[in-house]
C-alpha cells in the first residue's frame, strides 16, 4: 500500500484515468490494480509477468493492428 | 485530538530502554550530536510505520538489520506510546502490533499514512539539490516519494518492450527485404505475395498458382516432370546449398553494418570518468545516504576528514550523470540487440550448410565452420555485459581475423564447385527452369513461414509496448499534475509561513513548478523586491533555504494532516540565526498551537530560545523540556528535565563543578554578547568564520552603551567593573589553562554572578527577551516596554 494519503490519492487519480484510456486493457487495468494493493506496482519481476501476460493477451487479439 | 502521554523506545538504534514523557504536552528535547535524540524520532517512526526511512533506500542499510539496537536482534526491538484516553497504551515490535481497539487502529493507521516528521538531513539536501534532486527531497517531505519507484520500474519495462519490439522490427524487415528481393516486388499481404509468385512463376514459363495449399503438389510435379527425380532433388539441394552459401558470403560481411554500435560504445567508454560514476551507481546512492543520514564528517573506510558539504554536492553530481549514461547505455542495448540476431542468424547458417553437404555427400571442413563459430561465439560473449562494462575489442579484430577469412576462402572455395554441380545438373532449359521455380518456390514458402511466425510475435509486442507507453504517460502525467496540484495548494501557506519568519524582508511570491519536461523535477520561484520569479539559493542565505524548507513542510502538515496533530522537527533550524528563530517560535505557536510537537536540538541557545517564549507567552504548561545528560552504547540516554539556565549553574557550583559552571557561564556570556551587539547595533570588526571571543565583542559593545545611553551606563558602571575585574577567571577556566586549578570555587562564583547580574541589566523577566535598540524611536526598550532607556 502507499506510504501516505497523499500518494495513495496520486494511485486513485492514476488509476482513475487510466480507466478512461482506450490503449489499456481491462484486465491489464485489473492486474496492476492488484500489484498495487499488494504493494508490487515497483517490484520488477512482478511488473515483468504483468508484460508477459499483456503480451499472452495480446497475442490473442488477433484484430490488433500491426 | 488524541495526544501522546509517554514514548518508550526498547533495544532501538541507541536506546536500550528509555522513556521520552510527554505528558499530553509537547517536548522540546536538547541534547549534544550522537546522544540519541534522533533515536526518539527514529521509534516515534517505527511505532507509527513499522519502518525509520532515513536508514531504508540505500542497498546497504535497512530497517531490519539497522533499527534494533546493536546489542539486540529484531526480537527485542519495541517502541510503545501511551495516548490519552481513550486510546490508551500499545506496543509494536517487528510482527507488528497486537490485536487493536477499532480507534487505536484507526489513528495508527492514519499516522502510518501521514508527513510529520521533518529531519535536518531532508533540508540539507532540499538546499543543496538540483531541480531533480529537490524534487526528490520534497518527494520525500509531502510523502510521495514511493511513487518514484514504481514510475521507475514502468519506465524500465517501457524501455525493455522497446528494445524487444525493435528487434522483432528488424528481424520482420530483413525476411521482407530478403522476399521482395526475391520476387522483384513490394509485398505486405498473402495475397500480394501470392500474386507477386504466380508472375515470377509465369517468367519462369509456370502456371501461376491459385493458393499456396498448391506449392508442394507443384513442386511434387516439376520433379516428375523434369528429368530423373534423384538428379532433379539433388539439384534442388545443391541450389539450397548455394543460397545458404550465398547468403554465408554475404553476411561473412555483416558487421561492417553495424560500426555505429562500435562507435556507440567507443564514445561511451571515451568518457572514462563518467562510466566510472556510472559503475558506481550502487555505491554512490548508498554513500550519499550514509555521509548525508550520519552526518559524518570522516571517510568511513579510510578515516580521512571530509567536507560533507562538498562531497554531497560532488555526490549529487555523479549520480545524475550516472542518469545520463544509464540513457546512453539504453541506445547501445537496441542496437546490440539487432546484431545478436543477425549473427544467430549467420550460425543458423553454418548449422544449416553442414547438414546440406552431408546430404549432398560432400565432407564438410568442420573444423573451419567450428573456429568460424566459436569466433562469432566469442563476439557474442564480448555482447553481453551491460553496455558500460562491454570491453569490446576493434572491429576490425572480428572482421579481419584468420577465422573469419579462413571461413569466407572455404565459403568461396565450394561455391565454384556448386555451380559447376548445378550447371551439370541444369541439363536442359526446361529442367533448369523446374529447378529455378522449385527453389523459388521453396523460398518464398520459407519466407512466408518466417513471417507468419515473426509477424504475431511483433503485432503482439508492439501493442503491448503501447500500452506500456499509455501506462507509463499515464502514471507520470497524474503525477505531475497531482503533485503541481499539491504545490499550488501549499503556496499560499508557504508563503504565508515565509513572510512571517523573515517579516518586512521583501518577499512577495514564493511559488514550486514541476518542470513538464523532466521525468521527476521541480523548480522553485521566488519573487523579491524588484526581482520576479527567480530561483531563490540566487539571494538567499542557507538559513533562509533553511526556513523556506521548514514552511514547505509545515505548509503541507498543516493542509494535509487533519485528524493528525503531531509535528517532529528533528534539529531542523540550526543555521537560522536568532532573530529569526524567535519568529519560528511565534510561527509554531501561533500556526500549530493546537499540535502535539517533538522539537529535538543540539543547539543549547535555541533550546533557551525556546523556553523563555514559552515563559513570555505563558504557554509553559503546554510543554515539557528535557535534556539528555549523557548517552552510552550500554546505558543508553539519561534525561533530565529542563532547569533555567542559571539554576543549571548553580547546581554546578553546588557540586563544585568549577569547569563545567564556568564553561557554561562563559558560553553564555558570549551568546550574550553576540545577539546584545546585533540588538543595539555594535560595530564590531568582521572576522570570516564568526567566531567571536567575548575579548572581540566585549569593548565595542561598552563603548556602544556609552555613546547610546551613557546614564544607563553610569548608574550600572559597578555592574561592568565587576564584570571586568573576574573575566579573567572564565577564561583560565574554561580553555584548559593549567592554571584552572588553581582557581577557587569563590572565584568562579564570583565570576558567574558578574556576568548574570550583566545579563540581568539587558534581561527582561516579563518578555522572556532581550532589550534592542529602536533607532526610528531613540529607545533601547524590551518588547512590551517593561524596560525602557532613552538613546542619545
Amino acid at each position: 500500500m502507499p506510504q501516505t494519503a497523499i500518494s495513495e490519492r496520486i494511485y486513485e487519480t492514476f488509476f482513475a484515468k487510466l480507466a478512461e484510456s482506450e490503449n489499456v486493457s481491462r484486465e491489464t487495468l485489473a492486474s496492476l490494480r492488484r500489484l498495487y494493493e499488494s504493494d508490487q506496482l515497483a517490484n520488477k519481476q512482478r511488473i515483468a509477468l504483468l508484460v508477459q501476460e499483456m503480451e499472452v493477451g495480446h497475442a490473442k487479439d488477433k484484430g490488433t493492428d500491426s | 485530538m488524541p495526544k501522546i502521554k509517554a514514548l518508550t523506545a526498547r533495544c532501538l538504534r541507541g536506546i536500550r530502554e528509555a522513556t521520552l514523557p510527554f505528558e499530553g504536552r509537547s517536548v522540546v528535547l536538547l541534547g549534544e550530536n550522537g546522544s540519541g535524540k534522533s533515536s526518539f524520532v527514529d521509534a516515534l517512526e517505527f511505532f507509527f510505520t513499522g519502518r525509520v526511512s532515513h536508514i531504508e533506500g540505500a542497498q546497504t542499510v535497512s530497517t531490519l538489520r539497522h533499527a534494533p539496537h546493536i546489542h539486540f536482534s529484531r526480537d527485542d526491538a519495541a517502541v510503545g506510546v501511551e495516548f490519552d484516553q481513550p486510546l490508551g497504551a500499545v506496543f509494536r515490535t517487528f510482527d507488528g502490533f497486537p490485536s487493536l481497539p477499532t480507534e487505536l487502529q484507526q489513528h495508527v493507521e492514519l499516522g502510518a499514512r501521514s508527513t510529520f516528521i521533518l529531519r535536518r538531513k531532508n533540508l540539507l539536501d532540499f538546499i543543496m539539490a538540483q531541480p531533480a534532486p529537490r524534487y526528490q527531497q520534497l518527494a520525500a517531505i509531502i510523502g510521495v516519494d514511493d511513487l518514484d519507484k514504481a514510475e521507475r520500474t514502468l519506465m524500465r519495462a517501457r524501455d525493455d518492450l522497446r528494445d524487444e519490439k525493435q528487434s522483432l522490427d528488424w528481424q520482420v524487415q530483413e525476411v521482407e527485404k530478403s522476399l521482395n528481393e526475391l520476387l522483384g516486388e513490394e509485398v505486405s499481404t498473402d495475397e500480394q505475395t501470392l500474386a507477386a509468385l504466380s508472375k515470377k512463376l509465369v517468367t519462369l514459363k509456370q502456371s501461376p498458382l491459385e493458393s499456396f495449399d498448391e506449392v508442394d503438389a507443384r513442386k511434387v510435379a516439376l520433379v516428375s516432370q523434369s528429368m530423373s527425380p534423384a538428379d532433379t532433388q539433388r539439384a534442388v539441394k545443391v541450389q539450397d546449398t548455394l543460397n545458404t552459401l550465398v547468403g554465408l558470403q554475404s553476411d561473412i560481411a555483416l558487421l561492417d553494418r553495424h560500426r555505429r554500435l562500435w562507435d556507440e560504445v567507443e564514445a561511451l567508454h571515451q568518457d572514462v570518468e563518467r562510466v566510472r560514476q556510472f559503475l558506481f551507481q550502487q555505491v554512490l546512492e548508498p554513500s550519499r545516504r550514509l555521509i548525508s543520514d550520519f552526518e559524518l564528517d570522516r571517510c568511513p573506510v579510510c578515516l580521512q576528514t571530509i567536507d560533507r558539504e562538498t562531497l554531497l554536492t560532488s555526490l549529487e553530481g555523479r549520480i545524475k550523470n550516472a542518469e545520463q549514461i544509464a540513457q546512453k547505455a539504453s541506445e547501445i542495448k537496441g542496437l546490440r540487440a539487432a546484431l545478436v540476431e543477425q549473427v544467430r542468424v549467420q550460425l543458423a547458417r553454418v548449422k544449416k550448410l553442414t547438414s546440406q553437404l552431408l546430404e549432398l555427400e560432400l565432407p564438410p571442413e568442420a573444423r573451419i565452420s567450428a573456429r568460424y563459430v566459436a569466433h562469432m561465439k566469442r563476439l557474442l560473449s564480448a555482447l553481453e555485459p551491460d553496455p558500460v562494462e562491454m570491453r569490446l575489442p576493434s572491429l576490425e579484430t572480428y572482421i579481419q581475423t584468420p577465422e573469419v577469412k579462413t571461413f569466407a576462402d572455404y565459403v568461396g572455395n565450394l561455391l565454384p564447385g556448386l555451380r559447376s554441380e548445378k550447371k551439370r545438373l541444369e541439363p536442359t532449359e526446361r529442367d533448369r527452369l523446374a529447378v529455378e521455380t522449385i527453389d523459388l518456390l521453396t523460398r518464398v514458402t520459407d519466407s512466408r513461414q518466417t513471417l507468419s511466425r515473426l509477424r504475431p510475435q511483433r503485432r503482439a509486442k508492439t501493442a503491448t509496448y503501447r500500452e506500456m507507453v499509455a501506462i507509463y504517460e499515464c502514471f507520470v502525467r497524474t503525477k505531475r499534475a497531482e503533485v503541481q496540484k499539491i504545490y499550488r495548494d501549499l503556496e499560499s501557506d508557504i508563503k504565508r509561513f515565509f513572510q512571517f519568519l523573515h517579516q518586512g524582508e521583501g518577499y512577495r511570491k514564493i511559488s514550486l513548478e514541476v518542470d513538464e519536461d523532466r521525468r521527476a523535477s521541480t523548480e522553485i520561484k521566488m519573487s523579491f523586491y524588484d526581482r520576479t520569479q527567480e530561483d531563490p539559493r540566487a539571494f538567499n542565505s542557507e538559513g533562509h533555504l533553511d526556513s523556506l524548507g521548514l514552511c514547505v513542510f509545515l505548509a503541507f502538515v498543516k493542509r494535509f494532516n487533519p485528524g493528525f496533530p503531531l509535528v517532529v522537527l528533528d534539529d531542523v533550524v540550526s543555521s537560522i540565526d536568532s532573530g529569526h528563530r524567535q519568529h519560528v517560535c511565534g510561527l509554531l505557536s501561533e500556526e500549530f498551537g493546537d499540535y502535539q510537537l517533538l522539537i529535538t536540538t543540539h543547539d543549547d541557545i535555541w533550546f533557551e530560545e525556546l523556553c523563555a517564549h514559552q515563559r513570555a507567552h505563558k504557554r509553559e504548561h503546554l510543554f515539557v523540556n528535557l535534556r539528555i545528560l549523557d548517552w552510552t552504547l550500554d546505558g543508553g540516554v539519561r534525561l533530565d528535565k529542563y532547569k533555567p539556565r542559571w539554576e543549571r549553574i548553580e547546581e554546578k557550583l553546588g557540586d563544585a563543578d568549577k569547569t563545567g559552571a564556568a564553561a557554561e557561564t562563559r558560553k553564555t556570556l558570549e551568546w550574550f554578547l553576540y545577539e546584545m551587539g546585533i540588538a543595539i547595533g555594535t560595530p564590531v570588526a568582521l572576522r570570516r568564520d564568526v567566531r567571536y571571543t567575548v575579548k572581540d565583542l566585549y569593548d565595542p559593545f561598552v563603548r556602544r552603551m556609552r555613546k547610546l545611553v551613557s546614564g544607563v551606563y553610569q548608574s550600572n558602571i559597578a555592574v561592568f567593573q565587576n564584570l571586568e575585574a573576574n573575566g579573567i577567571f572564565g577564561n583560565l577556566l574554561v580553555h584548559n589553562n593549567p592554571r584552572a586549578g588553581s582557581a577557587s570555587l569563590t572565584e568562579v562564583r564570583s565570576f558567574v554572578s558578574a556576568v548574570r547580574a550583566f545579563h540581568d541589566l539587558f534581561f527582561c523577566d516579563q518578555c522572556g527577551r532581550l532589550v534592542e535598540y529602536h533607532r526610528s524611536a531613540n529607545e533601547i526598550k524590551c518588547r512590551r516596554g517593561c524596560i525602557m532607556w532613552e538613546t542619545k
